[in-house]
């Protein structure tokens, strides 16, 4: 399979991901978001001296229009992290000579570690307000969450290399490549 | 603002980078379309890499210090991903084109990341289209920019020196926004100024191809 072949894989397993995560935000996380509002508008209102009912209203309205944009931007976004990633799963069998399985895998390890796991871990250490705040309301969950979007990435990446589905005919080189 | 207005914004900022985007990939370099999504795939990854560090640091040092190691900070991440992805040996013999496609998709994701998403998502009722419309003109200054620091870093892939380059060159071009806006206080003057810094950097980078090209 060649570089761009697996880009595409890792684009379509990302992409996947979106829809799902985008999903799980309209039905479940944004319930969680729409409870910390006043939290949050709390610590910006006394940090910045801003009247509460101004600052609410603001991020009532930006939640709202994220809600709106969540089912896009998700698979946008996860798509795009997708392409880099499968071109590292790409790297990892064929120069690092692993097998297809311990590939996908420890591009899911990297992926869930590096992007989902430490930036939590890091952030929690920063002693940011606003973030203390989210991270107190979630709880140890935030860990769950965190790694969750590896974990869904690495499912689809495995079904897209392992299951045949209308995803091979892409995957397939054209007839010049050979 | 009016939808129009929102309209104008958007397409101001999208369309003349999306069009050299695809006459790229299309005309002139036929190139994979895989780089320019590599491209914006690189931009995400460098700013979800950096973006825990940074917040380690918001709390504990200087405003000042921290623009600067954040201005630094963007140029070194970027830059060391862009080499990665073209230094990749999946990736075999990148090509001048190659490096173009990745710099025009770096720098049209980023528009869709910090303006268009924005714009369309956060409520900017109480602006005007004057206020909003240097960003705009910003993008299309920082697609430039990116495709010039994708082209000296496809070059380093020969003489790495270049790598520290476009390192240097993109961090200083950080700082020299933030201070020419901090000193001036107006966005248009930054504006005019990184346009005429990035034109300069284009001009010395279509040399340096040139000679690339000869050896």
């Amino acid at each position: 399979m060649s570089y761009s072949r697996s880009a595409l894989a890792g684009i379509i397993a990302g992409l996947l991901s979106g829809l799902v995560l985008g999903l799980l935000y309209i039905l479940f996380f944004r319930y969680i978001v729409q409870e910390m509002l006043v939290a949050i508008a709390e610590v910006i209102s006394t940090t910045y001296d801003v009247p509460y009912d101004v600052v609410y209203e603001q991020l009532s309205k930006t939640v709202s229009s994220a809600d709106l944009a969540a089912p896009l931007v998700y698979p946008f976004q996860y798509a795009l992290l997708g392409a880099l990633l499968g071109l590292l799963q790409h790297y990892i069998e064929l120069k690092l000579r692993k097998g297809l399985l311990t590939s996908i895998l420890l591009t899911g390890g990297v992926f869930t570690l590096i992007l989902g796991y430490l930036p939590v871990v890091l952030i929690n250490y920063s002693g940011n307000l606003i973030l203390t705040k989210i991270i107190e309301k979630i709880g140890d969950l935030i860990y769950v969450y965190s790694v969750l979007p590896g974990t869904i990435f690495t499912v689809f990446l495995l079904i897209i290399h392992y299951v045949r589905g209308p995803w091979k005919h892409l995957m397939e080189a054209k007839p010049s490549i050979y | 603002m009016t939808l129009l207005e929102v309209i104008t914004l958007l397409m101001l900022s999208l369309v003349p980078s999306l069009s050299a985007l695809i006459y790229a990939v299309v005309v002139r370099w036929k190139s994979d379309w895989v780089f320019s999504i590599l491209g914006g795939s690189g931009w995400l990854i460098a700013l979800l890499l950096r973006v825990p560090l940074l917040y380690l640091l918001l709390n504990n040092v200087e405003e000042s210090t921290y623009l600067i190691i954040a201005s630094y900070a963007a140029g070194i991440f970027e830059e060391s991903i862009r080499y990665l992805i073209l230094r990749s040996p999946v990736v075999r013999n990148p090509r001048i084109g190659n490096a173009i496609v990745l710099g025009l998709g770096w720098g049209v994701t980023e528009a869709l990341f910090i303006y268009v998403i924005p714009i369309l998502t956060y409520p900017y009722n109480n602006h005007n289209i004057l206020e909003l419309l240097p960003g705009a003109i910003e993008r299309n200054i920082a697609v430039v920019a990116h495709t010039i620091f994708s082209v000296l870093v496809m070059v380093s892939v020969s003489n790495v020196k270049y790598l520290l380059v476009a390192i240097i060159t993109h961090g200083t071009l950080n700082i020299a926004g933030i201070t020419i806006l901090k000193i001036t206080g107006d966005a248009w003057v930054t504006e005019a100024f990184l346009a005429i810094i990035v034109t300069v950097l284009a001009l010395a980078t279509a040399i340096m191809i040139r000679r690339y090209r000869q050896q």
